[in-house]
């Protein structure tokens, strides 16, 4: 079992966009599998390549035993693999309260799809289609930020209240 | 009615917002908008009350001061012109800005100095740093008022030169708002 060491910020890989993997072979395998080994060592629900130091597109998500699962409900893959993932489709829109295996000491309010449709390479190279709601939809396009080199920062909604005169909201 | 800018500040406990809010609530000052957070172990206090007809700000200075000694804080109080009580009509299309990445010095500095040179108002701004064993990072989130959806192009040039020399990543977006 290889349980690798999560990426934190600063660390700059983590602000590098990834490049799409084009060729699914014995060391994307053990990619994946450090990836599935140390996502199950941590508390998260998903983890990014880079988020171990490889500035590849690969990430694997899983909100199956998640508790925040059955509070925001939604679809549930289990254990899922994407390679070059893509979202091709997008629809609703959340404001989650996010935080990040890689940014331990900040939460944020960000905006979020509701559901996506996400077209990616599964571990044996074919492709396939996803649609994810809810809880795994956020952690779905979470992770695909951080193939895309961004962090919840980037994805900020407001800043320190949520509450505003309506006179703020004339622009 | 009158209105004046209370600040006060101190490391932070249990009964600062009580102790403030009830000087004023005795001396019948209305509080209107504020805000009051807790930075690191200080806790910041800056609120605008309305006065009522011939009270003066002396008032409640000896009280502001046993409240000083008892708490620890440091206080001030500034008169406000009667303009200066009304929240402003915003000055054009709010967006949110996000820079982050290793902590160095002058991050804040430039990046307001870019805005600034653009004559783009700040209306909010929260900066974080975070430390781990092997380095330190540096988070600036924004809120900004761009004139013209026009400057926004050129903003993003500008930010991305200056984040891309220092090393950071930025980005900056819209603030949605949905009038139902």
């Amino acid at each position: 079992m290889a349980v690798r060491h999560i990426r934190l910020f600063p660390d700059f890989v983590l602000q590098t966009p990834c490049r799409p993997i084009v060729r699914i072979g014995p060391k994307t395998s053990d990619l994946l599998r450090d990836l599935k080994h140390t996502l199950q060592a941590s508390h998260g629900v998903g983890l990014a390549a880079p988020q171990i130091g490889i500035s590849l597109q690969a990430a694997v998500i899983n909100v199956a035993k998640d508790p925040r699962k059955r509070f925001l409900g939604g679809s549930n893959h289990g254990l899922a693999v994407v390679i070059n993932p893509q979202i091709v489709e997008a629809r609703g829109l959340e404001r989650p309260r996010e935080g990040c295996l890689s940014v331990p000491d900040l939460l944020a309010n960000v905006r979020r799809y509701a559901w996506v449709r996400v077209r990616a390479l599964n571990a044996e190279g074919r492709q396939w289609i996803l649609e994810v709601e809810g809880f795994e939809a956020l952690a779905f396009q979470h992770e695909i930020d951080h193939l895309q080199g961004r962090l919840f920062l980037d994805r900020v909604a407001n800043l320190s209240t949520d509450l505003y005169r309506r006179q703020d909201l004339q622009r | 009615m009158k209105h004046y800018l209370l600040f006060a500040a101190g490391k932070d406990r249990p009964g600062i917002v009580a102790a403030i809010s009830r000087i004023l609530y005795r001396h019948g000052c209305n509080m209107a908008d504020s805000t009051m957070t807790r930075i690191a172990s200080e806790f910041a206090m800056l609120l605008i009350f309305q006065a009522p007809a011939g009270w003066r700000a002396e008032r409640i200075g000896q009280e502001l001061q046993r409240c000083e000694k008892r708490l620890g804080l440091f206080t001030g109080i500034k008169p406000l012109a009667s303009s200066e009580s009304r929240a402003l009509k915003p000055k054009g299309r709010a967006h949110i800005i996000s820079v982050y990445g290793a902590d160095r010095p002058g991050i804040v500095y430039r990046v307001s100095r870019c805005l600034a040179s653009k004559r783009i108002n700040i209306t909010h701004v929260s900066t974080h740093r975070t430390e781990t064993s092997r380095a330190a990072g540096y988070v600036m989130l924004l809120e900004v008022e761009l004139p013209s959806l026009r400057m926004a192009a050129g903003l993003n040039k500008s930010l991305g030169r200056l984040a891309s020399g220092m090393g950071l990543h930025v980005s900056m977006r819209p603030v949605e708002t949905a009038k139902l």
